[in-house]
């Protein structure tokens, strides 16, 4: 019960602080972990929402687990648009050349950020 | 006024406004969670009470894999659709010869060689315990992809060597285990409504190629996004 509005409240804190993040920062990749933050507080609402059963109720439960996975997978697309995004860049940039193909994966693992 | 004076004043008064509309938010979202009623939802006790029906015995598998199927079908269909984006994205037809961002170490690499063979056995033990107590397919398959990636990292190749119409079948066995079961109860009567000893197996059949396809598809999408900063 106590757990319940304990885990809501923080739930709703999570989403908020998320979504401002997607907001006020610039940079994808920042961005893209406040959507995670945003995610985690979805899933932990589910989590609040299921210790109201002394049990646990097994229906948020496992919207939690598809939606864990879900999640990692999202990230996984985004990170992979990212990747290819700053990759264009640094060709636009000029720091790319025409035999880049070959060399490019090393070029490119030496720009991450 | 310089441009650059301007792009920061307007940088302040959306970081205000955001934070302010933030605040905001934050109060709409703190009574809308108030006033959910604590006690339990009647539909926990009801989903443990068909449990028998399900053909499993433990009510968060009932939930994933009986009463509400669609969902996890669902589910398979959004991360076979990530793992697409990524391959897509990084312009693949898979991810053999994917190489990690750097060297292992020599101890790093010889710790996952001795680790790698006990995660493999914690995954499949997850799945293993999925129809009766805590575990399943998700919660094993996410080990199983840890275990490839961590693999991966450390100089062995794992699912970088897998090639293109095994790792078609891979990605998509989960989905086509949902078509088989829809069709099949369709014919015998309707759509996923599978019940008793019949669904024992059906759920235990869909649960292993659910594992499979979010394992194989997790791995995908890391190794995918590692090759898509390559080239041009």
């Amino acid at each position: 019960m106590a757990s319940f509005r304990l885990l809501s409240l923080t739930a709703v804190v999570l989403v908020v602080l998320g979504l401002v993040g997607v907001i006020v920062r610039r940079g994808p990749l920042a961005q893209l972990i406040a959507v995670n933050v945003m995610g985690a507080g979805a899933l932990l609402l589910f989590g609040g929402v299921a210790a109201r059963d002394p049990a646990g109720d097994p229906v948020p439960h496992a919207m939690i687990l598809t939606g864990i996975v879900v999640t990692v997978a999202a990230t996984g697309a985004g990170t992979a648009l990212i990747r290819r995004l700053h990759a264009l860049e640094v060709y636009d940039a000029g720091l790319g050349d025409e035999s880049g193909s070959a060399s490019g994966g090393g070029r490119a693992a030496e720009g991450d950020r | 006024m310089s441009s650059g004076t301007r792009t920061a004043t307007l940088d302040r008064v959306r970081v205000t406004v955001t934070v302010i509309g933030g605040l905001v938010l934050v109060a709409v979202l703190v009574a809308a969670v108030l006033a959910v009623p604590p006690e339990p939802a009647p539909v926990a006790d009801r989903a443990r009470a068909r449990l028998g029906a399900t053909g499993v015995d433990h009510p968060v598998t009932a939930v994933l894999l009986s009463y509400r199927v669609y969902d996890t079908w669902l589910e398979i269909v959004v991360v076979l659709a990530a793992a697409m984006v990524v391959l897509l994205v990084a312009r693949r037809a898979d991810v053999s010869g994917v190489v990690p961002p750097r060297r292992p170490e020599p101890l790093q690499a010889r710790y996952v060689h001795l680790l790698a063979p006990v995660l493999v056995m914690i995954g499949v033990f997850l799945v293993s315990r999925g129809t009766h107590t805590v575990g399943g397919a998700f919660q094993g398959a996410a080990v199983l992809a840890g275990a490839a990636l961590l693999v991966w990292l450390s100089g062995g190749s794992g699912v970088a060597t897998v090639p293109f119409h095994l790792e078609t079948a891979l990605l998509t066995v989960a989905h086509a285990a949902f078509v088989v079961v829809v069709v099949g109860t369709a014919v015998v009567g309707a759509p996923l409504a599978y019940r008793g000893t019949a669904a024992a197996v059906i759920v235990v059949v869909v649960e292993l190629a659910v594992t499979v396809a979010v394992a194989y598809a997790l791995a995908v999408v890391f190794l995918g996004a590692r090759a898509a900063g390559a080239g041009r």
